[in-house]
């Protein structure tokens, strides 16, 4: 019997028993992050309601504000469960280009702008593009080429963010 | 005969063997416990409150005015049943948050920006899910 009494027995069950409880405590304290999902989501709603079947929507009047309207006309509720709100951003840009093989995204050919949200969470895109940062917000950006009623050729481009950190990162 | 097998030494090969098995059952004993711990952990309340609710509301966020969806809840609805909370009383939908409850004393909720009416139904004939009801889109925001 002394196999079993002996210290280096008990000490092998409670490291090993110590190894699990902390990697099943790591695994299973952490929340499901699920942003990158809803941003994308997020993304593909505002494409939906700028463009159907690869034409601009109606509603989207080029060269004129349509800022007021685009919550309500694409059906989103910014609101959350926070207490502090502010924890969504959209924006949309609608350049007009002459041909695909001449994408000129500048001011002069931004024809429709889009924003609505808390805009001070954009400055968490940019240092994640080299490394993934689980504190700060999820950015998606899409960019989809469509047609207007005329013909004429554009060139959308959708960055939706979703910051939701306190449900999302330990 | 017998007298001489009880004075040999030592009956080496029967230590061997109950040392043997001891130590297995000790071994079977302390794998259980381990195991028992970590699906414990897995099916923690809190943790299904969190999936569920997070899951329906990346249906709804994905969903459109018109369509219907049905969720298997079945683990939500069994540990529910066993904390008597009652299982119509899970999901709840209030303006744009999800709320699942499955005790009295927990609950998660959880934000979607698709502003629509969401109707949720527990599936009385199977008693293993609920049906969500995308209805119409709402006016305010």
């Amino acid at each position: 019997m002394e196999k079993f009494i002996s210290i280096y027995w008990f000490l092998i069950l409670i490291l090993t028993a110590g190894g699990i409880s902390a990697m099943v405590f790591a695994f299973y304290s952490h929340p499901y992050d699920v942003r990158e999902a809803e941003a994308f989501i997020l993304g593909e709603k505002v494409a939906d309601c700028i463009s159907n079947n690869g034409r601009i929507n109606e509603w989207i009047e080029i060269n004129k504000e349509n800022k007021d309207d685009f919550l309500k006309k694409c059906h989103l509720n910014f609101n959350t469960e926070f207490k502090e709100q502010g924890q969504y951003y959209v924006k949309a840009e609608i350049f007009e280009i002459n041909s695909l093989n001449d994408l000129n995204l500048d001011t002069d050919n931004l024809k429709v702008f889009f924003e609505s949200g808390n805009p001070a969470i954009i400055t968490h895109c940019k240092p994640q593009e080299e490394k993934e940062i689980e504190k700060l917000s999820k950015c998606s950006e899409n960019v989809f080429y469509s047609l207007d009623s005329e013909n004429n050729q554009y060139l959308i481009k959708i960055l939706s963010i979703v910051k939701k950190t306190e449900k999302n990162t330990k | 005969m017998c007298q001489c097998i009880v004075k040999k030494p030592k009956n080496k090969k029967a230590t061997i063997l109950v040392e043997n098995i001891v130590f297995i059952v000790l071994n079977i004993v302390f794998i259980s416990i381990m195991v028992l711990f970590v699906y414990s952990r897995a099916n923690g309340i809190m943790l299904l409150e969190e999936s569920y609710a997070k899951n329906i509301a990346l249906l709804i966020d994905s969903s459109k005015p018109g369509m219907e969806f049905y969720l298997d809840m079945e683990k939500a609805i069994n540990r529910a049943e066993k904390e008597k909370w009652p299982i119509d009383q899970i999901v709840n939908i209030k303006d744009n948050i999800v709320t699942v409850k499955l005790s009295k004393n927990s609950e998660y909720s959880y934000s979607f920006f698709n502003n629509v009416n969401v109707i949720a139904t527990f599936d009385k004939i199977n008693k293993k899910g609920f049906y969500f009801y995308v209805d119409k889109y709402l006016n305010t925001t």
